[in-house]
């Protein structure tokens, strides 16, 4: 069946694009702030302020990042132009943070090259069979990243690995049902990156499973979110080791 | 022997090689229902690949066409239509794109074209990030020194 392509303004595609994709997607037809094609791509590269970047890559919030990843992820943008507009405006030490998370992608498609790891993606991506996860109510870092995953269909770096460790770490939940859930909603969703990423948390990369902490949360979110949690004592309170040690105790999420 | 150009989700934009080498050849890309049905999937995403779609095939002077339906059979009606029996393709890592062109290949033929890449790497794949990053840097940031962390992810 062929789905017409005239350019529109967007609330007119989206309407198009709603109707013609029926059937094929879970949910309301809401668009992602992202605007998809290269244009919105080039511009965010271009608006990329690295001073800020350097500062604010780490923060929970989407505009902290670059916001570049749905495009790289669909070959808007390659990540070499990216590499090349960046240290050609602001020189290679400043461009450093930047390029490592570029860096990062070429890492997850070169281990999905090795053997085991190939075959771990393909069963990911193909099981049809796994639920994706519903989560009751939780500490506000991580309903807040829900909440912001299924509204806008992005998420920063770090609410990310939150939602992941928590998933994985405290709710018992297999890494596939996780990936299921970002590959459903995720606007740069990616089966290689996505699965690997969801096995570097649960420890299966580097033999050590990743925890974060309360500060860590405070740190990326300016306190805002732990000032508004109602849990009744934080899970994640204390040092990596601390939050690690009663992840593995049998009642460990104290509410 | 006449050719089409067949978009992937890993590759939308007018920077496509496949479709830079072939400026003259109708384009496709196709939204596969079976992979949809079976993988949940949100508007946001579908939408996103149709906008970038849109700008992409409104620069293209060449037949471009958006389909959903059986991506095997989809395609090989597009090939009919526009009497192509080459399909050129950006290659794609998915797992779905390996049993999609397994299955074209049975009735037409089906060239490759390799993705850009940002670092060159040969040989085993490696172990740690580290060991990726001491290999990159001085293609990548000429003037600094190693020393990344491992605790950054992209």
């Amino acid at each position: 069946m062929i789905i017409p392509h005239e350019p529109k303004e967007r609330e007119a595609l989206r309407q198009h694009a709603a109707e013609a994709l029926k059937g094929l997607y879970q949910g309301e037809a809401v668009a992602s702030p992202w605007v998809g094609g290269r244009q919105a791509g080039l511009r965010r590269l271009e608006a990329l302020d690295i001073d800020r970047y350097n500062r604010e890559h780490n923060g929970a919030h989407q505009e902290a990042t670059s916001g570049l990843s749905p495009y790289i992820r669909h070959g808007l943008i390659t990540l070499r132009e990216a590499r090349d507009s960046v240290v050609s405006r602001f020189g290679a030490a400043a461009s450093r943070n930047f390029v490592i998370q570029l860096l990062w992608r070429v890492y997850w498609y070169l281990r999905a090259r090795q053997r085991g790891v190939a075959s771990l993606v393909d069963a990911a991506a193909g099981a049809t069979e796994i639920p994706v996860p519903q989560v009751a109510s939780s500490p506000l870092c991580i309903d807040e990243a829900l909440r912001c995953l299924r509204a806008t269909g992005f998420l920063a770096y770090h609410p990310r690995l939150w939602v992941a460790s928590y998933f994985l770490h405290w709710l018992g939940i297999p890494w596939r049902q996780g990936y299921r859930l970002f590959q459903e909603h995720l606007i740069d969703a990616d089966p290689i990156v996505n699965a690997l990423s969801w096995r570097w948390v649960l420890g299966e990369e580097t033999g050590r499973p990743y925890f974060f902490t309360r500060a860590q949360v405070e740190r990326c979110t300016g306190g805002q979110l732990c000032a508004r949690c109602t849990i009744y004592r934080c899970p994640f309170e204390g040092t990596p080791e601390a939050v690690e040690e009663r992840a593995r105790q049998p009642r460990r999420l104290f509410r | 022997m006449k050719q089409v150009v067949w978009l992937l989700e890993d590759s939308l934009g007018p920077i496509d090689p496949a479709l830079r080498a072939l400026p003259e050849a109708p384009a496709v890309y196709i939204y596969d229902e079976d992979d949809l049905r079976a993988h949940p999937t949100s508007f946001k995403r579908l939408f996103f690949i149709y906008e970038s779609l849109v700008e992409t095939f409104a620069g293209r002077s060449a037949p471009c066409e958006i389909r959903r339906g059986n991506l095997v059979r989809e395609m090989i009606d597009f090939c009919r239509k526009y009497g192509a029996e080459e399909i050129h393709v950006t290659r794609s890592p998915s797992p779905a794109y390996r049993l999609w062109t397994e299955q074209l290949r049975h009735t037409l033929v089906v060239v490759e074209y390799a993705p850009e890449t940002l670092v060159k790497w040969s040989g085993r794949p490696p172990r740690r990030f580290l060991e990726l990053w001491e290999q990159a840097y001085p293609q990548l940031l000429p003037e600094e020194k190693p020393g990344a962390g491992e605790d950054e992810e992209s």
